[in-house]
């Protein structure tokens, strides 16, 4: 019993079996309700959707113009964001609040150089 | 900015000595320097300051120097050190000096009355005497010291407790009418100069840079302001470190509390900046 219950587990389970032991097996009608048994069972635990075949993972392949891309698009963020910036901060002061009163400089030559 | 000169003079104090009276806020010192074996002089680390000056109220100090060129001072009624080598007795005002004790070769002339106009910020010697050949430093190495002099010199007090603070706008008129505005907050002690220095202004492919100083005097409730602005151009592309050329502009404003005074920079005929209108945008007041 114990023979004809491996063999025919064996050829569900898709493992090496005899085949004069699995037709000597299903001659025999307990074991081809055995077989009826273990087909149903395993239809029944085995989940709904098929597991995905995994495939391997091949190595990303080298692209030097990407790291290029990206050195030259940091250098342009940074070189931007200072322009940016400075040019922020020439004309984006706070106002000037209007003058109560307006003067004219005068202008001068300073002797012994510029202090 | 009101500049004062203050004459220290006997002839012209005379007539004043009956009434003294306190000269604004000046101070008048007297320093020890030393001339070392390079050529360089350099504070000797002793000075006499008058405090507020008082025409017409004399002050006395007495210098030693001994040593390796090594200056005291002393109020009287003490005299000079005893192992000194030369001594002076200088008195402030009038202005007088006499060498009185002098061990070495000594040299003309040993006393003075001077009458000397002295603006802040101003000196002028009074004497100057070698040390001794030989002369040996406190742990007995060789002098390097030539020779010590004494100056007189006139100045605002370093330590002044009063503060100013001002808003300094750099201001654009723009041709639609509108302004464009820098701002600097300055902080700064009467008599003291405050720099300024505005963002480069680009104007094709040259660059002009304004900056200046503020000096400023409390008078009553008011602060009399002198103002100095630089407008500078500078060639990135010949000279990144220098300027081409430059302006000097320069005003003495005696503001009133929460006034807003506005500078204009006159154009000039220069490259550069055609058509376009700058002035300096000052609101200052006294902190503290």
């Amino acid at each position: 019993m114990s023979t004809t219950h491996e063999v025919i587990s064996a050829l569900l389970d898709d493992q090496p079996f005899d085949a004069e032991e699995l037709t000597e097996s299903l001659s025999d009608p307990a074991g081809r309700a055995l077989l009826i048994d273990l087909a149903t069972l395993r239809r029944i635990v085995q989940p709904v959707d098929a597991v995905p075949t995994m495939r391997a993972a091949t190595p990303a392949r080298q692209r030097p113009w990407r790291i290029v891309a990206a050195a030259a698009a940091l250098v342009l963020a940074l070189g931007g964001g200072y322009l940016a910036g400075e040019r922020r901060a020439v004309t984006t002061s706070p106002e000037a609040p209007p003058p109560t009163r307006v003067v004219e400089a005068v202008p001068f030559v300073p002797t012994g150089g510029m202090r | 900015m009101k500049r004062i000169p203050y004459v220290l003079s006997g002839l012209l104090l005379a007539a004043r000595i009956a009434g003294a009276q306190t000269v604004d806020e000046v101070r008048i010192s007297v320093a020890g320097f030393e001339l070392s074996a390079n050529g360089a002089e350099k504070p000797a680390g002793i000075s006499w300051e008058t405090g507020p000056l008082a025409v017409g109220k004399p002050g006395v100090a007495v210098f030693s120097m001994r040593g390796c060129g090594y200056f005291t001072a002393a109020r009287p009624p003490n005299t000079f050190e005893e192992n000194a080598t030369a001594g002076w007795r200088v008195e402030i005002t009038p202005l007088r000096w006499v060498r009185a004790l002098d061990k070495g070769d000594g040299l003309s002339p040993t006393s003075e009355d001077i009458e000397v106009t002295l603006r802040p910020g101003e000196s002028r010697p009074l004497d100057s005497v070698p040390v001794p050949a030989g002369a040996k430093t406190f742990d007995s190495h060789p002098c390097a010291t030539k020779a010590v002099s004494l100056r007189v010199s006139a100045d605002f007090p370093d330590f002044d407790r009063r503060l100013i603070g001002a808003d300094v706008w750099l201001v654009e008129k723009l041709p639609n009418g509108k302004e464009q505005s820098q701002l600097q907050s300055l902080r700064g002690l009467p008599h003291r100069p405050m720099h300024f220095y505005f963002d480069s202004l680009p104007d094709g492919t040259a660059r002009f840079d304004i900056f200046g100083k503020l000096l400023t005097d409390l008078q009553g409730d008011g602060i009399e302001i002198s103002v100095e602005t630089v407008r500078a151009r500078t060639d990135p592309s010949q000279d990144p470190d220098g300027y081409h050329s430059a302006n000097w502009f320069r005003s003495t404003l005696h503001m009133k509390p929460n006034e807003i005074v506005d500078v204009a920079l006159p154009a000039r005929d220069e490259p550069g900046l055609v058509n376009r209108l700058f002035s300096i945008r000052i609101r200052a007041k006294q902190i503290r």
